[in-house]
């Protein structure tokens, strides 16, 4: 099998099996990608959960802390009551209508007091009691809000104040002890996680405004390189604050493993079959083949044994033309069966060419020692008497003298196949022209020999398909004539064999075949 | 405005019950409600370290409210809310754990029906195994405690936070309320800072849970557990062996068991021109002249006292002066009030150096010795940290030497003993045990300034 054939064969294979695979790998990336996207959404919808349970937990504490407020209205006594009882409250503040602080007051402040006024010069000159200290809000549009939250930054970290407007008097703020909330925050916090999830597979963590851990969920740890499929931000108080949701990827990456392994189950499938088909197809195609050179073989055998009995007539008949004396009828009967025999014998020489050509047994050129104009003259001897009988007038110009070593059987065959095709199909020119010529060299010397006629010639279409093997070309005249087709492709062939060429020569009328090859000295 | 009421109580108690200018005991604002005088809860002793000063020398004076609650077989058992927070982080594995099983099942036994008792453990999540119930299915509670398992990380704050909530539900002002925190580890979920838990420590003792806490082996953050059961107004151990804790447990719950009252407020008077310096030994606010400290709780088995400094005012006159005095608040373990007042306690000064030097009340002063030197020893820890190892040995080295010589001449046993320790802290300063002794020394500077039963 021709190499070309077996590069053929594997793109077969190979080319759809990488599309299949492509296909097949993207299809799985998509896939994977639509589960992480609805685990993503899973995660961010139980993120909301959280921030709004904590929300909800936030929005609880400006109610007591706004209950808490109720009644004070800058005086001391139940300021300090505050501060020293209620477990959620470090010191209470207040800010007269001019927004100046007027409690404590570094004259009559205590210990704790005093303590106070330092850390605090921070809360109002952070800008958070902007514009003569009155307290801002994030929140804007709409009535200026009564109450609300801020925070400034102390030592080890955050301070909370919630503050209130108590009509045109001024504002209570409360210094709170931000820990006591937390801790009612992480008593309360209970993230809704289904009980069939996994707890080595995930975390929801809570992280505080230094990133650092306040909460965990699940015991999944992730490593650098796993990000969160969620995150949410949340709002006063815990600005700062995040939630993030880390799922491990085996638990939306496993569908993407089965999927795998069917796709690539699949795609072997495929690949199997398509082997299977490519098997069948050559072991038809192989099967083909070998009926082909079967009944190569077969014509072969034929031929030879048409040769043997082909050989002992054209002997016997020219052992009797001997005998028998020139110009008599009987004689002129006998020039009939030679020719006859001889253009047999080139026929069935054809036939076992091409046979030797297909099994790729072709023998080797036989040299002698001859001239190319010899071999020419024998060949036109043969074909003198149809050509005369068709009409057809033969000029010859023979130039190729010299003795050269050349296969004569060879020269003799592709002349006289050229000579056939002429006879065959230009006898309405009425003319061949013959010529011979050489080069001057003397090693490696080439030698032509044209035969032109003027007959119908060749379409312009047609000239692609001449030298190919049993082509034959329907025309008017050509129906009407035998032929096997094989004459120029084995013409050439052989021609090639001997180190030349047969080309079809551009010619306005008729046909100029020039037959060229090497001949050595 | 209230140094006008006290003057009138304490005139009306000066002329009801007679008084001694230094030392005070007083007590009965109010009686039963039977008209009987009824035994008060708390007995309360008003002292100064010394009744007479030099004239021209040092005007430093100190004066001690020793709180004593009355014998527990004058009334009856208290009734019990206590969390028990158990730390099952990894490190917990093994016996450490099983030891801490053992002594919570101990515990669990020493509570009575009425009793409300919640386990909390935590390691990186927290789970209440019980939420706070009646102990009378102790069966439910033993299933419990042998469930638990070592976890991976410690979130302690979200533990104590846990056990406070199932405290709260059963919050009343006639139980004891505790949270008992066992720990071993250092806290890496959640805010960890000594700073905070001491933040949480003081809102927790004002909704009247007391915190204690149990640090078991070396690896805990001392400062952290020590701030937060200073502030939560609880007890504080180092546990080396894990054997030790059934022992520290039924301590601790002796000490629950002999609490007398509750919610104390002390507020101390001083007299004009005397000036409130400093409280020494526990977390309070100085205002106007006045010194107000809150405790949780009094226990009949301990004294325990405030000791403030105060810096009298330059006199030559020789005439007894008024110094401070002490009105105290509380709630009983029936729920009902009561309070005490004391009269002024009084101190003079005198030329005579050595009547002054006599006038030193040996108790007190060595109460003062103790707060001094447990000051110097958290110093001596402060400058270790900052890795000043040389000046923090010398701390410890002449502390040693000053309570030694106290120790002399009060003569006082328990001074004694803490120079030895002292001497001995010196030593390892400088060694790798440092990291063990640290925790030892914060255990003993806080059972001084707590006066801890155990």
């Amino acid at each position: 099998m021709k190499r070309r054939h077996i590069v053929a064969l594997s793109l077969v294979f190979l080319v759809p099996f990488v599309f299949v695979l492509a296909l097949a790998a993207s299809a799985l990336r998509d896939r994977q990608e639509r589960t992480r996207i609805r685990a993503a959404d899973a995660a961010a919808r139980r993120l909301d959960a959280v921030a709004l349970d904590i929300a909800n937990m936030a929005e609880e504490w400006d109610d007591a802390l706004y209950g808490l407020t109720d009644g004070l209205d800058g005086d001391p006594g139940k300021l300090r009551g505050l501060a020293d009882n209620h477990p959620w409250v470090r010191q209470a503040f207040w800010l007269d209508g001019k927004g100046h602080l007027a409690f404590p007051d570094a004259e009559s402040a205590g210990l704790r007091e005093k303590e106070f006024l330092d850390r605090s010069e921070l809360l109002f000159s952070a800008g958070l009691f902007s514009g003569g200290l009155v307290p801002t809000s994030p929140e804007s549009g709409g009535a200026a809000p009564d109450h609300g939250w801020s925070s400034y930054w102390w030592r080890e970290g955050s301070q909370w104040v919630f503050w209130r407007r108590i009509g045109d008097h001024g504002y209570v703020g409360l210094e709170l002890n931000r820990y006591a909330l937390l801790a009612d925050l992480s008593a309360r916090l209970e993230p809704a996680i289904p009980v069939e999830d996994d707890p080595t597979l995930f975390r929801l963590l809570l992280g505080d405004d230094k990133g650092a851990a306040f909460a965990v969920w699940g015991s999944l740890e992730p490593d650098a390189a796993l990000r969160p499929l969620a995150t949410l931000g949340l709002a006063v108080p815990f600005s700062g604050w995040t939630l993030s949701y880390h799922l491990d990827k085996s638990a939306w990456a496993a569908d993407g493993k089965a999927s795998l392994v069917f796709l690539l189950v699949g795609v072997a499938g495929i690949l199997l079959a398509a082997l299977a088909l490519g098997i069948y197809a050559w072991r038809g195609f192989a099967d083909e083949l070998r009926v082909a050179g079967q009944r190569v073989s077969f014509v072969n055998q034929v031929s030879h044994e048409l040769k043997t009995p082909l050989t002992n007539i054209r002997l016997y008949a020219e052992l009797l033309a001997e005998r028998l004396p020139e110009g008599g009828t009987e004689r002129d009967y006998l020039d009939v069966i030679e020719r006859e025999g001889r253009r047999l014998s080139r026929l069935i020489n054809n036939v076992l060419t091409f046979g030797r050509e297909a099994r790729g047994t072709a023998e080797r050129l036989v040299l002698r020692e001859g001239s190319v104009d010899d071999v020419l003259r024998q060949v036109l001897d043969a074909f003198r008497p149809t050509f005369s009988e068709r009409g057809i007038e033969v000029r010859v110009q023979l130039n190729a003298p010299d003795q050269v070593m050349i296969d004569t059987d060879l020269v003799d065959q592709v002349t006289g196949n050229l000579l056939s095709n002429a006879e065959k199909y230009a006898a309405s020119g009425r003319l061949v022209e013959i010529e011979t010529g050489q080069s001057k060299e003397q090693s490696d010397g080439q030698a032509w020999i044209r035969v032109r006629d003027l007959g119908p010639g060749i379409k312009s279409g047609d000239r692609s398909r001449l030298f190919r093997q049993f082509e034959r070309f329907h025309t008017a005249v050509t129906d009407a004539v035998g032929g096997t087709g094989l004459g120029l492709y084995l013409s050439r062939t052989l021609a090639r064999r001997h180190g030349g060429d047969l080309v079809l020569e551009g010619t306005e009328t008729g046909c100029s075949f020039l037959f060229t090859f090497k001949v050595g000295s | 405005m209230m140094k006008v009421t006290m003057k009138s109580s304490i005139i009306a108690l000066l002329v009801l019950t007679g008084f001694t200018p230094l030392h005070q005991e007083f007590l009965h604002a109010e009686a039963g409600s039977t008209g009987e005088a009824v035994m008060d809860a708390i007995r309360v002793d008003l002292s100064l370290d010394r009744s007479s000063f030099v004239i021209g020398g040092p005007r430093t004076a100190y004066v001690k409210v020793g709180l004593s609650g009355s014998a527990v077989a004058d009334r009856s058992r208290p009734g019990l809310n206590v969390a028990l927070v158990l730390d099952r982080s990894g490190s917990m594995q093994g016996e450490k754990l099983e030891r801490a099983r053992e002594a919570a099942r101990y515990a669990v036994g020493l509570m009575a029906p009425q009793d409300y008792l919640s386990l909390v453990v935590y390691d990186t999540e927290v789970r209440v195994l019980v939420p706070a119930t009646r102990v009378q299915d102790r069966e439910r509670f033993y299933r419990a405690i042998d469930n638990i398992y070592a976890g991976s990380n410690t979130a302690l704050f979200a533990g104590v936070s846990r056990g406070a909530q199932e405290l709260r539900r059963r919050l009343a002002s006639d139980r004891v309320n505790r949270l008992i925190l066992l720990s071993d580890g250092l806290a890496n979920v959640g805010p960890d800072s000594p700073a905070a838990l001491q933040e949480l420590g003081s809102s927790l003792r004002r909704e009247g849970i007391s915190v204690t806490t149990i640090g078991l082996g070396s690896g805990y953050n001392e400062d952290l557990m020590a701030r937060l059961a200073a502030a939560g107004d609880g007890n504080h151990s180092f546990v080396e062996s894990p054997r030790d804790l059934v022992r520290i447990f039924d301590a601790e719950f002796r000490d629950v068991l002999s609490v007398a009252a509750l919610d104390i407020r002390i507020e101390l008077d001083c007299a004009p021109g005397v000036r409130p310096i400093r409280i020494m030994n526990r977390d309070g606010d100085i205002r106007d002249g006045k010194v107000y400290i809150n405790l949780n709780q009094v226990i009949s088995s301990q004294e325990k006292y405030v000791l403030v400094e105060l810096e009298l005012p330059a006199d030559r006159t020789g005439r007894l002066l008024d110094v401070a005095s002490a009105r105290v608040a509380w709630r009983d373990l029936e729920g009902k009030t009561g309070n005490a007042s004391s009269p002024y306690v009084q101190a003079s000064f005198t030329s005579d150096s050595a009547s002054a030097a006599r006038s030193v009340k040996a108790g007190v002063r060595e109460q003062v010795v103790l707060q001094l030197a447990t000051e110097a020893s958290e110093m001596a820890v402060q400058l270790r940290d900052e890795g000043r190892v040389g000046d923090a040995k010398k701390v410890l080295e002449d502390n040693a030497s000053f309570l030694r010589s106290e120790a002399k001449d009060a003569p006082s046993p328990m001074l004694q003993v803490y120079a030895e320790q002292n001497e001995a802290d010196a030593e390892a300063v400088e060694t790798d045990d440092w990291a063990t002794r640290r925790k030892s020394m914060r255990e003993d500077q806080f059972q001084n300034k707590t006066q801890q039963s155990y």
